[in-house]
């Protein structure tokens, strides 16, 4: 029977898992893997976080109008940032971070206690946003990049906040190096619900992810089973703050500059990478059931979705190619998207 | 005549040369990994060069401990970080890095079924 590693550990405020299937013929060492995986998550963080004024992130966003020579690592992220926001017709937007802290996020979210929108603050500093289109329109791309130099410059009065897709695209990065670099044959690597998932033998039996039911997180509201691909969930009823009724998360809609109110409450999407993902998992909160679908549909038509709304029914968007994943029922009943 | 004969043989290998320069640029224009480039943003946006030829460089690069910037590696990959199957007691709190620890917890155990996971809102 083939041992089987599991890594738990805490690192981008989030709980990070893996686990790693041995193969016959290796003995297992789980503590290095351990430590590998750990240093893996530690340094992204290190690099991308925005809480941290020492990050390369930060750095970043400190020279707005300016090129920049960039890391590696932070110009593949930006690349795909921008992949994802021009695939999702620019519902996922990289550049939103002043949005963001406008409504009130300005620090780690275990002061979410402290949290005030700018309007009820008097944050000085941080504007109003006019929610226009055209406003929108213009920010949609908050930065250039210069794939051959390494180079990339920010918008005027553009900042980035890459939370949200560095974590998949972590998970991403460390499944495919595991899987073929260190010879595991399958394993799952999950940062805070953005996972990717490997199986090689096809005789295999598939994995199963739990889709937390968001008005009930110990149960699921319907399960996903699949052996090579990813997943990602979003929800406008996590990292919530203010008042109930205050309607304040962390999901914001780039075309009023505010927390998204869609109807869509959560959204799942499975697909080949984590990150894309997690990039239409926000699409879906921020545009809506029928938009985000009829986006999918044509940016990324290998994906499906299973999409939660505030009437808590589970709607599901089948991809072009069904059969890859499979969704079962759990607190909530599936229907089929007749969109 | 043999003047002529061998300016029409430089004729011929000048058109095989440009024949043969224009199925080779054919070729990698309509290769898979080619087209994948393009639709991936092509040089101008996408990943450099030789990431693409390797997916895995970069985290080589990583583990070796080439990459700049504050993401620096602590050097312990691949040495065993303990006996235990649990360590540390306490996680750093977001706005805070590692430093190096590797806190969290592991367990090993003989698994022949399908893997679980979990997903939520992040």
């Amino acid at each position: 029977m083939p041992a089987e590693s599991r890594i738990t550990l805490r690192a981008m405020n989030t709980d990070i898992t893996a686990i790693l299937r041995w193969p016959d013929d290796r003995t297992p060492d789980t503590p290095a893997y351990h430590s590998l995986v750990s240093r893996w998550f530690r340094d992204v963080e290190a690099r991308f976080s925005r809480f941290l004024p020492g990050s390369e992130l930060c750095a970043l966003n400190r020279t707005a109008g300016s090129w920049q020579f960039v890391s590696p690592m932070m110009e593949e992220v930006l690349s795909l940032a921008l992949e994802c926001s021009r695939q999702t017709g620019g519902a996922f937007h990289p550049g939103l971070l002043r949005q963001l802290q406008r409504e009130g996020y300005r620090r780690s979210f275990e002061h979410a206690y402290t949290f005030r929108p700018a309007e009820a603050s008097g944050q000085a500093g941080i504007k109003p946003d006019m929610g226009s289109h055209a406003a929108a329109v213009a920010q949609a791309v908050p930065f250039e990049l210069d794939g051959r130099m390494g180079a990339v410059r920010l918008a005027p009065s553009s900042e980035l906040d890459l939370g949200g897709i560095v974590k998949g695209w972590a998970a991403d990065r460390l499944a495919g190096w595991l899987r073929r670099r260190h010879g595991f044959p399958s394993g799952i690597v999950n940062a805070g619900g953005d996972l990717s998932v490997w199986q090689e033998d096809k005789d295999a039996p598939s994995s199963t992810i739990a889709i937390e039911d968001p008005w009930d997180t110990v149960r699921d509201a319907a399960r996903l089973s699949l052996k090579h691909g990813a997943a990602a969930t979003s929800s406008t009823l996590k990292r919530r703050w203010g008042e109930d009724g205050s309607g304040l998360h962390h999901l914001i809609d780039p075309l009023t500059g505010r927390s998204a109110a869609s109807g869509v409450v959560q959204a799942t999407v499975a697909g080949a990478e984590a990150a894309e993902c997690e990039a239409w998992s926000k699409t879906f909160c921020i545009c809506g059931l029928e938009e985000g679908a009829s986006r999918m549909k044509l940016g990324a038509p290998g994906c499906e979705a299973a999409v939660i709304t505030d009437k808590r029914r589970l709607i599901l968007i089948p991809s072009r190619n069904p059969g890859r994943f499979v969704w079962e029922p759990g607190t909530l009943t599936i229907q089929e998207a007749t969109i | 005549m043999k003047r002529r004969i061998g300016k029409w043989r430089k004729w011929q290998i000048g058109a095989g040369g440009a024949a043969a320069l224009f199925v080779l640029f054919s070729t990698v224009q309509n290769s898979t990994a080619f087209q994948e480039k393009i639709l991936s943003g092509g040089t101008a946006s996408g990943g450099s060069d030789s990431t693409f030829a390797n997916p895995d460089k970069l985290m080589e690069d990583w583990q070796s401990g080439s990459t700049d910037g504050s993401g620096s590696a602590d050097g312990s990959a691949g040495k065993p970080a303990g006996r235990h199957g649990r360590r540390g007691g306490s996680f750093p709190s977001e706005g805070a890095a590692g430093g190096g620890n590797a806190g969290g917890s592991w367990s090993q155990s003989d698994s022949g079924g399908g893997m679980g996971s979990r997903s939520g809102g992040s």
